[in-house]
Parts: structure tokens; C-alpha cells; sequence
């Protein structure tokens, strides 16, 4: 692991912040549903990335055995990840949006790293790592009081 | 608040911590790359968005007249990078240093578009309670970084 990952990975929560700014304002001037702002936004990303794809000549490789079905299936999680915070955006307020989804990241990711599932390495859950996640929360809780 | 909501906001955590980790095996058992991986998840989600949109009549709003900026049309670039850093990332970093790294980018891009009101956010600017928070997660990458 490298500095290079920890820029890309810190890169990526700022492009998840001002993607989020972005489709909201699509969805105020244009598309008036948030589905149908995703539904874009989901459409470019596609065309962009097959473009990359042809650009830089990637080999598309034939399907062989080796995939099982849940390979394919994240499309559907992002997709079920739009759904709930369009759905839940006209229940709750913001603020517990966000600690929602937060918990579920955290939760998953100890549970994930712990028995090395979906290809992530095994880092079994420790105490420090605990104290990471307090850590984290109690970040996220001081800024979301700040609002 | 009702326990539907509850479930509904930590499924969605889940989902996105699971993504990363589905596309990379994606990456690693078929695709090779990560651009590619990121592709197949873009379109397969492209489909749902689209289909939900379908089965729940949005209508698609004309263009003419509205006032859209280029920038509100950026979404999809970002999200793409956001969904390939994911797939990248997820072997390398371990789930708890990525939602970390993410979380942490998340917040600090947020304070700042806050700050100067941009991406249509409006101004907000920077507390010393944010500074506060914005250490706590530091903190917080830390540790996952070096346990």
C-alpha cells in the first residue's frame, strides 16, 4: 500500500461530495425526480467508462466459468443505494441519512475485513481497530452537530 | 423513527462497502481491470436506474428552457471514478481503510464546498467544531491505516 492509494482513496470521497452537489442541482433544474438525475448520472458514467475502455484498449475478456453470480451484482447494489437515499430523503432528515449509511459502511467493513469476504484481505477485528470506528463516529457525529 | 428506515439507511451502508469488494473480485476473476469492472457495474446499475424509471413513469423533462450548468451534468464522471477507485482500491487498502479514506475525503471536500458555497451547497463557513470533527477522522484513518 502506497501514498498513491491513500490519495485516490481520500480523491474519491471528494468526487462522492461534489457528485452529490452536482445531481441534486441536475435534479432541481432539470430533472425534478432523483431517480431520473441517478438514472443520468448513471448513464454517462457507462458511456465514459466503456470510452475509457476503448481509448486505452482494454481487452474485454470472454466470459469464462469462473464468475459466480453475485460477480455481477454490483450494479445492483449502487442502484439499491440510490433507491434508499432517494426513498429515505422524504422520511428522515439528512443528518441521520448520513449516520445511517455510515454505520452500514463501518459494520460491513469490520465484518467484511474480518473474514476477508468479497476478496478483501483478512485484518481480524481488534481492539484498535474498535477504537478506529470510535474514532470515525464520533467524527462524523461532532461534524453532523455542527450543522 | 420507524425500524424500516433504520434498515433500510444500514442496508444501504452495507451495499456500498459490499460494491467495492464485489467489483474487485469482478476485476480479479473476469474483467482484469478495473476500468472494465467499474463498466459492467455502471451499465448493469444503468439498466436498474433505467428500468425503475420506466416502471414508475418519471417523465423525462424537455431540455429546452431549463437552466442547467455543464457542471450539473458531471455526475456520471465522478461517480465513475468513485466506482473504479472502489474496485481498485478494496484489495489493496482492506474494506476499513477504504470507507475510511472515503469517509474522510467525504467530510473534508464537504467542509470546503461548504465554506464557499459551491457546487450549489450554500455557504456555510468552516467552524472550529468542524476542524474538531475533521481530526477525530484523521484519527480515525489513522489507526485503520497502521492496524
Amino acid at each position: 500500500m502506497n501514498i498513491l492509494a491513500v490519495l485516490m482513496g481520500l480523491f474519491a470521497g471528494g468526487c462522492s461530495t461534489i457528485q452529490g452537489g452536482a445531481t441534486a442541482q441536475l435534479t432541481k433544474s432539470w430533472a425534478k425526480h432523483p431517480l431520473l438525475s441517478s438514472a443520468l448520472t448513471f448513464a454517462t458514467g457507462t458511456l465514459l467508462l466503456f470510452l475509457a475502455i476503448a481509448v486505452f484498449g482494454i481487452p474485454v475478456p470472454a466470459l469464462n466459468g469462473a464468475t459466480h453470480w453475485w460477480h455481477w451484482t454490483g450494479g445492483f447494489l449502487g442502484a439499491y443505494f440510490v433507491f434508499s437515499l432517494t426513498y429515505l430523503s422524504s422520511k428522515i432528515g439528512a443528518s441521520m441519512i448520513v449516520a445511517l449509511v455510515l454505520a452500514g459502511q463501518i459494520l460491513a467493513a469490520l465484518v467484511l475485513d474480518h473474514f476477508g469476504l468479497v476478496g478483501y484481505p483478512v485484518r481480524p477485528i481488534s481492539f484498535m481497530r474498535v477504537v478506529g470506528v470510535v474514532f470515525l463516529t464520533a467524527g462524523v457525529l461532532q461534524i453532523l452537530r455542527s450543522k | 423513527m420507524h425500524i424500516l428506515y433504520l434498515l433500510i439507511g444500514v442496508l444501504g451502508g452495507i451495499c456500498i462497502t459490499l460494491q467495492s469488494g464485489v467489483n474487485a473480485q469482478l476485476s480479479a476473476v473476469w474483467a482484469k481491470n478495473s476500468i472494465l469492472a467499474a463498466a459492467v457495474s455502471f451499465g448493469v446499475g444503468f439498466l436498474v436506474l433505467a428500468a425503475s424509471v420506466a416502471a414508475l413513469r418519471i417523465p423525462l423533462p424537455s431540455l429546452k428552457g431549463t437552466h442547467t450548468k455543464w457542471w450539473h451534468w458531471s455526475g456520471g464522471l465522478l461517480g465513475a471514478y468513485l466506482v473504479f477507485a472502489g474496485a481498485y482500491l478494496a484489495p489493496i487498502l482492506g474494506a476499513g481503510l477504504l470507507v475510511g479514506l472515503i469517509l474522510a475525503g467525504q467530510i473534508c471536500s464537504a467542509a470546503i464546498l461548504d465554506h464557499f458555497g459551491l457546487v450549489g451547497f450554500p455557504k456555510k463557513p468552516i467552524t472550529t467544531q468542524k476542524v474538531i470533527g475533521i481530526l477525530f477522522l484523521v484519527v480515525g484513518v489513522a489507526i485503520f491505516r497502521f492496524f
